[in-house]
């Protein structure tokens, strides 16, 4: 393989979910397609670098300091959505069902990837709660996302704040055979009358 | 049911298109020829796991690259699977579409009996548990999500203990959850177990030791994951000092008895491979009375049975949905009606000499 490109599938190859295989069928897929479309490429990944930050009250993605969510005034203050990653706000928002602002951990607790509470974003969480009634605890379900809810439960419950965990069901659309008993019983636990 | 077989590169099979149809068939030929990589093909696609190998790569044929399997199988509807190993890694799909394992797995339970299920009655505990835990799946594939929070929960339970045990509390709630369905799932599948096993020793006819499960739970369910947190808390401190978890799942035990004693201990190697065909037919009927119709594999069935109790176990086997035993003792089968006969030569499968299988079967062969 000649040097650039040995260079080009190297780099991609440190993309995290990207094998040696894929980063090759990248690199000569960008092989084939016009110049311009490379350089536009090249030039947005240059970008995002240069110019986006992590915001400095939320951690979220943005170009402005503060985030344009944590400046907006028409968003509620004493709701507090607390997510593990930056790109966990955008599925949130698009419900258009949540007015109030963000906090991301950035990251959740996972011993076996040496995360630990020292390694999460807490102290600016704690720093926040003046005016804040409620923290909707929007972690993954997933075993990790469930253990740090439970875990900034125990941490906020001495702060006299409500604290609330996003509910669990079945998924739209998802079928009651192939669903677990977990899920299944939060189900039920969760269920409303209509 | 496994209308149709299509092997390529599979281990010592050469590329073949079989087409079993319902009923019982009993593969014929001698060791090394293709016959327990025939039922592994088999089990392969319906669990997307070897019962041979934990490297899916151990399966393809020596000097290929890769493997592919594809089965049609016929249940309520038609369905194909695939399952397969290239360089990248492994695949599997649905009606040509990859999804869930749960999916997959839903299509068409197996269940079997072979040397590496020997371990279950002879082996460490770990073995016990895997064969209860494939029980449970194989009656409800939704456990799937049960077993995989546990053991994932669990893993970083031991990470965390190898490294101090420091903020212990989140993730022994998490697991008391896991915990407290798992041991349930366990408890329940081996009550409808123990129903099916006995009613299946009443049919054999014959004059047997008691065999029975026990179910050991390292803690009970009754109390719900409040409970089970409250016995994960009680043992923190010594977790925490000898650096693994010391409750919970991973430390159930199964006891299979023969005569109310252990068959680990007390029985035979005939005995137990008796004990071992039994309840792999209790597990199918139960999975037959949950609609759920399961496909046998009997690899090396007649090994270590005799005459008389192969013929008692027979019908009890060859009654079986869709059934596939497996032996290199032609002169045994001799006298015993009521299977499909295929010769496995070479990697080959073909009919048997006076084979009883034909138009009613709907067999055919081709060799690509």
């Amino acid at each position: 393989m000649s040097d650039p490109l040995a260079r080009l599938v190297g780099e991609l190859s440190r993309l995290p979910g990207i094998g040696t295989k894929t980063a090759t069928r990248l690199a000569h897929h960008l092989l084939k397609v016009p110049a311009a479309d490379c350089r536009a490429l090249a030039d947005a990944i240059v970008e995002v670098t240069e110019k986006l930050f992590y915001c400095s009250v939320c951690n979220s993605i943005t170009d402005v300091e503060p985030c344009g969510i944590c400046s907006d005034p028409q968003r509620d203050a004493s709701l507090l959505c607390v997510v593990e990653e930056p790109f966990n706000i955008a599925p949130v928002e698009r419900t258009g069902e949540f007015r109030g602002r963000y906090h991301v951990l950035m990251g959740a607790l996972s011993p076996q990837h040496g995360v630990g509470p020292e390694q999460l974003r807490l102290a600016g969480l704690l720093d926040r709660l003046g005016g804040v009634r409620e923290v909707i605890l929007a972690t993954n379900p997933s075993v990790e996302g469930e253990a740090t809810a439970l875990y900034l439960a125990r941490l906020l419950k001495p702060k006299e704040v409500k604290v609330t965990r996003l509910a669990f069901g079945m998924p739209v659309g998802g079928d009651i055979e192939y669903t677990d008993e977990v899920t299944l019983a939060r189900s039920l636990a969760g269920r409303r009358e209509i | 049911m496994l209308a149709q077989l299509s092997c390529r590169s599979f281990r010592n099979l050469t590329d073949t298109d079989w087409h079993p149809g319902a009923g019982c068939h009993l593969l014929l030929g001698a060791n090394g020829t293709g016959k327990t990589s025939l039922l592994e093909a088999i089990y392969l696609l319906a669990t997307t796991r070897s019962f041979r190998t934990s490297q899916p790569e151990d399966c393809v044929r020596w000097g290929e690259e890769s493997f592919h399997l594809r089965g049609e199988f016929e249940n309520t509807e038609r369905t194909s699977l695939e399952v397969g190993w290239e360089p990248g890694g492994r695949h599997r799909a649905v009606n040509g579409s990859s999804t869930t394992l749960a999916s997959h797995l839903g299509v068409q339970p197996v269940v079997s009996w072979t040397a590496a299920d020997h371990e279950v009655l002879s082996g460490q505990p770990a073995h016990r548990r895997r064969f209860l835990d494939q029980g449970v799946v194989g009656l409800k594939p939704a456990a799937l999500g049960v077993l995989a929070r546990h053991r994932r929960a669990l893993g970083q339970k031991r990470e965390l203990l190898s490294r101090g045990g420091r903020g212990l509390a989140p993730w022994n709630e998490v697991l008391a959850e896991a915990i407290s369905e798992l041991v349930s799932l366990r408890q329940q599948y081996v009550a409808r177990l123990r129903v099916a096993l006995g009613r299946t020793l009443t049919e054999t006819g014959e004059a047997l030791p008691v065999i029975d499960l026990r179910y050991r739970p390292s803690i009970a369910a009754e109390g719900g994951a409040e409970h089970v947190l409250a016995r994960l808390a009680a043992v923190g401190a010594r977790e925490r000092e000898e650096k693994r978890p010391l409750l919970g799942p991973h430390r159930d035990e199964l006891e299979v008895l023969w005569g109310e004693r252990p068959a680990r201990r007390v029985a035979s190697a005939g005995e137990r491979k008796l004990v071992g065909v039994l309840l792999t037919i209790a597990r199918g009927r139960l999975l037959e009375e949950a609609g759920r119709s399961p496909v046998y594999l009997l690899d090396d069935a007649d090994a270590e049975l005799d005459r008389g109790r192969l013929e008692a176990l027979w019908p009890l086997v060859a009654g079986g949905p869709q059934v596939f035993v497996s032996s290199n003792r032609p002169v045994v089968w001799e006298g015993i009606e009521g299977a499909t006969r295929w010769a496995v030569e070479g990697g080959k499968v073909g009919p048997a000499q006076g084979s009883t299988h034909g138009s009613e079967t709907s067999t055919q062969v081709s060799d690509k």
